[in-house]
């Protein structure tokens, strides 16, 4: 029954959605606060709305993902303002709990304890899984073991760059260093190879020990790079000129310091952070040698690509997003050659963005397929290595198997339980106030440094606009800003500057609109009824005939389209029918290539 | 138009549909698949950070302080949950590809967001040697940054 209640007052708050309205953007955060952020509906992803917590510059959300996981999320603030409020056109409402600095910290460092606790898990988890692949290939007598970052070098040609580097190396550490480092992880490997074989379960730290081996013998047989390493120099870069080709040899001599410490070094994994810095090190020799800049090729074997539509090709929005990234990669061009305090950290974002420009600059009528960076990703591209040796009984292998699928199916439950999706008792709104409530070893202490002390399960708190209201008075929270969305922050100043009705009438529909275009993601719809409470169930009649009328069309395009254009008209009859009683869940939303300060 | 009954009707409707949506899908694109729809979107999320307005001066500084952050975050761990040496230095293996960092052992803010990390955890000065990643660092210039960030 109170569910039934709690679906009932979430319909109804929808009559009156907005209450929460102050026109102003928010000042830079200050650090001694934490905000409560409650981000309104949209068609698609979050018809419920959604919750936030900013802490600092960072904001912390819980998302749910396509795998079935509900994970603890850090964004900067200005990368979460522009997706959810330019390109999803939502607004976000702001609440501030002002608190002292240590406190604000100490809430902060248990958000992130929590993300490295998070991503503990589930690199234990992927651990399993790797072991468990090992095992099925050494079951299906396949001896070849992935190597990461040893597909950069060429197996047979050589490189003259190698040859001063290792000089430089053995100067340092020592003559016949490398040689003596090679027998003694050549014995190591083979120690390894005995214990699997005996049944031992060591893939991870075989491994390790057979990466250290490979790198030994890239830099003992003086291996260059293969010909597709690198991202090859776009048109659009310039040559490197003098200054940056003194810089670039500086950073090259700090890999070949990277390189040193990293073969004395006792990290576990040391073996392909030296493959990794070898190839970079290699690139650098090849940008110097052709007054060009490349940079190793991070793009990975089973990485999501998109595959662009004619449509997508043809329009604008390409080429403004081409330039967009050519432009991000020249900005981190110059900022890489700047940089001074974390030159790993520049030159990896540089890696990338130089990456994804080409991967763009790629698409054409007929090569529409393009792979998706998702963030700054290190170069790994795997080698294979034949380790003909490793021979373990079959039976053993099945016996290592069955433990792990064992080990797995554990690990999969808990991964249910602490990173599982409920509606109701574990989702946006309950996981950030039961995160923020673990900070505090009690309630108690917890009341004395906020104020006041709220639990996930109390009232309607899951329900985000709901927690969010119940935040504001539980806290006192200050201050509250409300960020309008992209389109209803236009079309004021649209209304200021050409007469209401001309505005209302052109802007009220998605077919004279100049503030929008219709995007199939929004699902078809013709009125906008964010910005008109009165007119809204009438909108949303028409909304919902013109629906219908979509639903017709596609089922005549049904044999030819899947069912796509059938879907997307049932979707959007569905997102109109809360108009039908003054609520509103669709507003439209953008994307990049579409100019937001065109008014 | 519509009675009582069909407004209670419609109301739930409403309802189940926000409730089955409930909260906010990623748009994280390292998993398999995402909500975003449009294949240009996906693309466009990518570059969210700088064509949005963020200030791709500032990106550097803040990948070095959030690194920092979780490195501190980690070490917390690796106190309170006894790790051992080798999977303590997995972990910020992990942590430092996150943020582009390959090589942390020359990255200062490894060490000052270890020392930050080891005081959040209650070890006192005195005792970081008796921990065994700290021991095996104790005479090379890494251990003073811990020692500077613990003191931070």
């Amino acid at each position: 029954m109170r569910r039934f209640l709690c679906l009932l007052l979430l319909v109804s708050r929808l009559f009156c959605p907005g209450l929460l309205l102050a026109d102003e953007m928010p000042e830079k955060s200050s650090v001694a606060s934490i905000d409560f952020l409650y981000i309104n509906a949209n068609a698609g992803e979050a018809a419920g709305g959604h919750t936030a917590l900013r802490l600092g510059d960072a904001v912390f959300h819980y998302q749910f993902f396509p795998d079935g996981t509900f994970l603890l999320v850090r964004e900067p603030w200005d990368s979460f303002l522009f997706l959810y409020n330019e390109l999803h056109n939502r607004s976000i409402s702001i609440a501030s709990l002002p608190l002292n600095f240590s406190a604000a910290k100490q809430i902060r460092n248990h958000f992130a304890e929590l993300l490295a606790e998070q991503e503990h898990f589930f690199r234990d988890l992927e651990q399993l899984y790797r072991e468990k692949r090992f095992f099925q290939r050494l079951l299906a007598d396949s001896f070849e073991q992935p190597v990461e970052a040893l597909g950069f070098f060429s197996k047979q040609g050589q490189s003259p760059h190698l040859v001063g580097l290792v000089k430089r190396i053995e100067t340092t550490l020592g003559a016949g260093f490398l040689q003596q480092l090679l027998n003694e992880a050549e014995s190591k490997v083979e120690q390894e190879i005995v214990a699997i074989n005996r049944g031992k379960r060591r893939e991870s730290s075989f491994q390790e020990i057979l990466a250290l081996r490979e790198a030994l013998r890239v830099l003992s047989e003086n291996r260059g790079l293969g010909r597709l390493a690198c991202v090859p120099s776009m048109q659009e870069e310039r040559s490197l000129i003098a200054d940056e080709k003194v810089l670039l040899k500086i950073f090259s001599d700090y890999l070949t310091e990277s390189i040193g410490k990293l073969l004395q070094s006792k990290r576990p994994d040391s073996g392909s952070v030296i493959l990794l810095q070898t190839a970079r090190y290699l690139a650098i020799q090849h940008s110097l040698a052709s007054g060009r800049l490349l940079t190793l090729d991070p793009f990975f074997e089973g990485i999501r690509d998109v595959q662009l539509s004619r449509e997508e090709t043809g329009d604008g929005r390409l080429g403004a997003l081409q330039e967009t990234l050519l432009r991000q990669s020249a900005t981190r061009r110059d900022l890489f050659f700047e940089e001074k305090l974390h030159p790993e950290i520049a030159y990896s974002l540089l890696e990338t963005s130089r990456a994804r420009a080409w991967e763009l600059q790629q698409v054409n009528d007929v090569q529409r397929s393009v792979r998706i960076l998702a963030k700054v990703t290190l170069p790994t591209r795997p080698g294979v290595v034949g380790v003909a040796a490793l021979k373990p009984d079959p039976e053993v292998l099945h016996t290592n198997l069955e433990l792990l699928e064992k080990a797995l199916e554990v690990e999969r439950k808990r991964s249910k339980e602490l990173y599982g999706y409920n509606l109701f008792t574990r989702n946006c709104a309950t996981e950030l106030i039961r995160s923020l409530n673990s900070t505090f070893p009690d309630s108690g202490s917890g009341k004395a440094v906020l104020g006041a002390w709220m639990e996930p399960e109390s009232g309607l708190a899951f329900i985000p606009f709901l927690f969010y209201e119940q935040s504001v008075n539980a806290f006192s929270l200050q201050d509250e800003q409300f960020i309008q969305a992209r389109r209803l922050r236009n079309l004021e100043i649209l209304y200021k500057q050409e007469s209401d009705l001309l505005v209302w009438l052109r802007e009220s529909n998605t077919l004279s609109s100049t503030l929008y275009q219709p995007r199939s993601k929004d699902t078809p719809f013709l009125f906008f009824t964010d910005d008109s409470l009165l007119l809204r169930p009438v909108f949303g009649i028409m909304n919902v005939l013109y629906g219908t009328a979509y639903s017709v069309a596609g089922i005549v395009n049904l044999p030819f389209d899947g069912g796509e254009h059938l879907n997307q008209a049932l979707r959007g009859v569905f997102y109109s029918l809360p108009e039908l009683t003054f609520g509103n869940i669709r507003k439209g939303s953008y994307s990049t290539g579409e100019n937001s300060t065109d008014h | 138009m519509f009675s009582g009954k069909y407004f209670i009707y419609i109301s739930l409707l409403c309802g189940v549909l926000m409730v089955q949506t409930g909260c906010s899908v990623s748009y994280s694109l390292e998993k398999s698949s995402d909500s975003v729809s449009g294949s240009l979107d996906s693309i466009t999320s990518i570059s969210t950070s700088s064509s949005g307005g963020g200030e791709e001066e500032a990106k550097i500084k803040e990948t070095g302080t959030v690194y920092e952050e979780d490195v501190a975050a980690v070490t917390v761990l690796y106190v309170s949950r006894e790790k051992t040496t080798d999977d303590y230095q997995r972990q910020v293996s992990a942590i430092a590809k996150n943020h582009g960092i390959s090589d942390w052992e020359q990255e200062e803010s490894t060490f000052f967001g270890m020392g930050k990390g080891l005081r959040r955890a209650g070890v006192s000065e005195g005792s970081i040697v008796n921990l065994p990643f700290f021991r095996s660092i104790v005479k090379s210039s890494n251990y003073s940054s811990v020692i500077m960030g613990y003191k931070m």
